[in-house]
């Protein structure tokens, strides 16, 4: 009965109810959103590493071991989709006459494939010219050979006669490195390098040409056979990883030494597990805090309704309530706001995820789905229960009746945040910072081939403290500025304010219990928000710069090692339709000392540009000082920091590198001057390699060819612009554009779209701001309503009610932006320092979305200026109403 | 007595969806003038003192201040109000309650503080200066009221009930007080009670009942 009475009363007045069931709502749809998202871009991780695995296991034959039989044990072990046989033969060289000039290579590999392989692996083999079956020569060795489709290729036999065969097609084989991978090979070993030379024959052609050497020298010959599994796997990677190698380790049993498993799914997933575990990670991060300031928002409107409670509790007291009846009414309170805030962020949620992935379920799986919105609504209750019914539990234990009707408890500044709580917190996170960035810890640690993954839970601290030390920070600002500043916030307030302004500031430091936390709240919100924004902008730039840096320009070519570069291909790839720019770029070997590095010679006073280079990739200059000096020196050299370092360089040393001469094909001396350290380069390898003028290297090797391009094509879509290159270059030079790069050379964690939870997270920051500042400070006006009210009655006109609420508003959003936008600073800093590791290349500055970060705090400022002018006006036509309740 | 009233009414009348709480009320009020409401709780008394005070609106009928002028004009300089419950602003002091009238009226804080005090020094307050409202008792608080009404010195002070909520001992005390600081400042003083031994202290009474206003000694 009185539960019903009560209830109806909550309705009867819902705005508060509502504010904290909106508080509610907001928490269970950040933590439904985010959850579901990792739960999706896991299953995601798993989906595209597995789709990138050509063949999911190489089980190979050994010695003496039946064929037949290994065969069918393969073909019946559970999880098996197909199968293929696959056999390898060396050659002991290949040879071709074409054109009236004799080409010959060393030894290679001739492989005997199935006619169905290319369509159970489709992704093996690449057609490039001519028949898609038949002989197949690799695009290298047809290079080589300078042979096509239709031309004659001698086949070496160690110990029996050579023999020909007629060349069908052309193919590329993009997947070589698993393909011809040494199956068995120990775990953390160097991979062996695919063989230069490659024929592929139907397998009757292969056992017609190479049983004779199976049987006389077996070495030379080897079987594989090519599995893809069913790909019915757990949506985590690491789950997948243990499903996929367990199952391997039973095969390799049930072969009892037959055969040996070349697991490349299983080392697909073992990668893709610390990009799972830094993606949890993430959301930790940029997820807790969004649920917790969430949280904090319904305690902060909960907390505006407490002198209205105490007041309440007090009466019913007076009437005889118990306290178990204040407990069970408290209850009642929070369930509602709980119940209602619930259902409202499920929705919420459901409908982000249609809005920003195209299904309610974020693309993921209905029960990952179904068990986020279960996590999400369980904390929106307790979250409920935690903020409203407790306090209100607490206040009806302590306050009594005479003290719940005089109105607010005027507490003191509570002694943890007097004794310098927040200063011990932030002196903390930074002591952590300190710590977990200067050992060069990883926070997530996926030991190659181990099942267990290690994540340093530590480096969470950090975080954790700045976060509540800066919150309590502010507080404690907020708190000094408006209890001991008041001649500096009266001087502060007077242009709103005019001759009130010392009455606004005494009744602003009066007041200090209510503005304060409000302070904190806008604080947070700007926190959260900036680093949120910076972290992804930062992440999404360094994602870019990696595949800029790997691709080295919009659209790439790169000409075979043996290839010499026409003349007019420079002249030719600048006429094709899109292209803006062509930049040319020399690409040698030199040995430094006894170290073979890469050497790219380039035209100084255009790469900066046309290779979009970053001060980041140079040491001791921007990139633009760097390339003027080399510019200004023709014999300069940039070398890495490990090259400077070993061979103990100092700038203006002469550094002598032996080059081949292209007419004598000798290696020569050629004296570089070392002029700077330089640690990324578009298209370089990402250890040791030199920089210098493209001249001078080509005068002194008589060898002024291009190997690389690159091309600017402002704009224009780089695949289209790559397409209509190949068709101007032919079959040989490879073409790469920016767009296919960044899906190769994103890791599985950035090839998910981090846009998604940008969207989201950006999306709950907005909605952060707008609750921040009008909840918060509109329940305070109206908590404060009879004061206003008061005021009116006694003469104050609209604009002397809008000096008060101005003032208030106006200190409540500026403390909170300045120490907001500081503490985020500091925040997005440290989370990038930790989380480090998503980085490649490490960012050398900070993104930062002023776009996105303006429009917030426009956001802001227009949602303090409705609240402000909506209660001014508010206040002011109200007295007639609560002067007849005084 | 237009020249000289602070307060005319013609055929006032208020309503509240169906409730008539003000029925076609005709009245005025001289300056300097004492005069007492009566009635029953609900009879439209502090209906009828807002829309005299300028805060609520009739619905149909006039009320003029011919010696103050328009509604925008009368708060705060000519028109002071006292309420039944302690209506003193929380997050100010004595001291800036009493002197907010006076700043509200565009008085600059320091003189408005100095009134301020004068006024409190004339209640013997003084030592209440820098109390806030919750720290004072009901009585000390609508005494404070009476000086915040001292300070502004206005021609008509509007008092709805202000002894509702104090003992008699302590209403009695208020009122001499509120007597003492209306007749310094000259003003004319409206007020209403339903305690007889409050009315007996005017000369003129008005009586209020169902909304209708009898003008019983005048």
């Amino acid at each position: 009965m009185l539960v019903g009475l009560w209830l109806r009363g909550l309705f009867r007045r819902s705005g508060r109810l509502m504010g904290m069931a909106g508080g509610i709502a907001i928490a269970v749809a950040m933590v439904a959103s985010i959850g579901s998202f990792l739960t999706a871009s896991q299953a995601t991780m798993t989906a595209r590493t597995v789709a990138n695995v050509p063949v999911d296991w190489q089980v190979e034959t050994q010695p003496g071991a039946n064929a037949g039989a290994v065969l069918a044990t393969v073909r019946s072990q559970h999880g098996v989709a197909a199968t293929d046989s696959v056999m390898f033969a060396r050659t002991t060289g290949l040879s071709a006459t074409t054109g009236g000039s004799s080409q010959a290579t060393g030894s290679g590999v001739i492989v005997g494939i199935s006619p169905t392989y290319a369509t159970t692996f489709p992704t093996e083999i690449r057609p490039l010219v001519g028949s898609a079956s038949g002989v197949l020569l690799a695009q290298q060795t047809a290079s080589n050979l300078r042979v096509k489709p239709g031309d004659s290729v001698v086949i070496g036999r160690a110990g029996l006669t050579p023999v020909t065969v007629t060349v069908d097609g052309v193919v590329d084989l993009p997947q070589a490195d698993t393909f011809f991978q040494k199956v068995g090979a120990p775990v953390g070993s160097q991979p062996s390098a695919p063989p230069d030379n490659v024929v592929l024959l139907p397998a009757d052609m292969w056992h017609t040409l190479f049983d004779a050497l199976a049987v006389s020298q077996p070495s030379q010959v080897k079987q594989q056979v090519h599995v893809r599994l069913d790909r019915n796997l757990p949506a985590a990677p690491a789950d997948a990883f243990g499903q996929v190698s367990g199952g391997a380790r039973n095969l390799e049993a049930r072969l009892a030494g037959a055969g040996l498993v070349g697991n490349n799914i299983g080392a697909a997933l073992d990668a893709a597990r610390s990009d799972a575990a830094y993606a949890t990670v993430m959301f930790l991060f940029l997820g807790l805090p969004g649920a917790a300031l969430a949280a904090l928002l319904v305690a902060a409107v909960a907390s505006s309704g407490a002198d209205r409670r105490r007041r309440e509790q007090a009466m019913l007291r007076a009437r005889g309530a118990t306290l178990s009846i204040l407990a069970r009414l408290s209850a009642v309170e929070a369930l509602a706001a709980g119940v209602a805030g619930v259902a409202v962020g499920l929705a919420a949620a459901m409908l982000i995820g249609q809005l920003a992935f195209g299904s309610a379920a974020f693309g993921g799986n209905a029960s990952g789905t179904a068990i986020w919105a279960g996590a999400a609504a369980v904390a929106g209750l307790a979250t409920a229960l935690l903020v409203i019914a407790v306090p209100s539990w607490r206040d009806a234990r302590r306050t009594t009746v005479v003290s719940g009707r005089q109105g607010p408890i005027r507490a003191g500044v509570p002694p943890w945040l007097r004794l310098g709580a927040a200063i011990a917190l932030v002196g903390a996170a930074i002591a952590i910072f300190v710590i977990t960035s200067q050992q060069g810890y990883q926070l997530v640690l996926a030991p190659e081939g181990v099942a267990s993954i290690t994540v340093d839970y530590f480096a969470f601290l950090g975080p954790a403290c700045l976060w509540i030390g800066v919150g309590l920070l502010t507080w404690r600002l907020a708190e000094t500025v408006l209890l001991r500043g008041r001649r500096i916030l009266a001087a502060a307030v007077r242009p709103v304010a005019g001759g009130l302004a010392a009455t606004v500031a005494a009744s602003m430091g009066r007041q200090h219990r209510l503005i304060a936390p409000a302070a904190v709240m806008v604080g947070i919100t700007v926190a959260f928000a900036l680093s949120t924004s910076v972290f992804n902008s930062t992440y999404i730039q360094q994602a870019e710069a990696d595949a800029r840096l790997t691709n080295g320009s919009d659209v790439t070519v790169t000409l075979p090692g043996s290839t010499t570069s026409p003349s007019d291909l420079s002249a030719k790839l600048a006429s094709v339709h899109g292209v803006h720019a062509v930049e040319p770029i020399l690409h040698r070997y030199a040995y430094v000392g006894a170290d073979l590095q890469d050497l790219y010679g380039v035209r100084a006073g255009t790469i900066v540009a046309a290779g979009s280079l970053q001060n980041a990739y140079f040491v001791g200059g921007t990139a633009i000082d760097l390339m003027s000096s080399l510019g200004s020196h023709p014999d300069g050299i940039l070398v890495s920091a490990e090259t400077a370092r070993d061979f103990q360089l100092t700038p203006g040393n002469h550094l002598v590198l032996r080059l081949q001469d292209r007419l004598t094909h000798a290696l020569i001396n050629v004296t570089f001057q070392f002029i700077g350290i330089v640690k990324e380069f578009p298209t370089a390898p990402r250890d040791s390699f030199l920089v210098a003028n493209a001249g001078y290297v080509g005068a002194a090797t008589h060898d002024a060819s291009p190997a690389t391009y690159l091309i600017d094509t402002a704009g224009t879509s780089p695949p289209a612009v790559a397409t209509a290159v190949r068709a101007v270059v032919g079959v040989g030079p490879q073409v790469s554009d920016i767009s296919s790069t960044r899906r190769i050379v994103g890791s599985s964690l950035t090839a998910v779209d981090l846009g998604g939870l940008t969207r989201v997270e950006l999306g709950f920051a907005f909605a952060f701001m707008i609750a921040a500042t009008s909840l918060v400070l509109a329940l305070g006006f109206a908590e404060r309503r009879r004061t206003y009210a008061l005021a009116a009655a006694l003469g104050a006109q609209p604009r002397q009610l809008g000096a008060f609420l101005w003032s208030e508003a106006g200190f409540v959003l500026v403390a909170g932006i300045l120490c907001g936008a500081l503490a985020g600073w500091a925040l997005t800093e440290m989370l990038v320092a930790v989380l480090t590791g998503v980085f490649d290349p490490p960012p050398a500055a900070l993104a930062v979305p002023w776009t996105y970060l303006g429009s917030l705090l426009i956001l802001a400022l227009a949602t303090v200026a409705v609240v402000v002018v909506v209660g001014a006006r508010r206040m002011y036509a109200a007295p007639a109403t609560l002067i007849r309740e005084l | 007595m237009n020249g000289t009233s602070v307060l005319v009414c013609d055929s006032v009348s208020r309503s509240f969806g169906d409730v008539r709480a003000v029925q076609n009320v005709s009245c005025g009020l001289g300056a300097g003038r004492r005069v007492v409401i009566v009635g029953p709780s609900g009879s439209g008394k502090s209906t009828l003192l807002h829309i005299v005070a300028g805060i609520e609106e009739p619905s149909s009928g006039s009320v003029s201040w011919p010696a103050l002028g328009v509604r925008e004009q009368l708060r705060p300089r000519h028109v002071a109000l006292i309420f039944q419950a302690p209506s003193l602003l929380a997050p100010l002091d004595v001291l800036e309650n009493v002197a907010l009238p006076l700043e509200l009226a565009g008085v600059d804080g320091d003189t408005a503080r100095r009134a301020a005090h004068e006024a409190l020094s004339r209640l013997s307050l003084d030592d209440l200066a820098t109390r806030l409202p919750h720290e004072l008792s009901g009585g000390q608080a609508q005494r404070v009221a009476v000086a915040r009404v001292i300070a502004g010195r206005p021609r008509l002070v509007i008092a709805d009930e202000p002894t509702g909520q104090l003992d008699h001992t302590t209403g009695a005390r208020m009122l001499d007080v509120l007597d003492a600081a209306v007749a310094e400042v000259g003003a004319a003083l409206l007020l209403s009670t339903h305690d007889p031994r409050v009315a007996a202290r005017f000369d003129a009474r008005w009586t209020m009942s169902d909304g209708r206003l009898t003008v019983v000694a005048a």
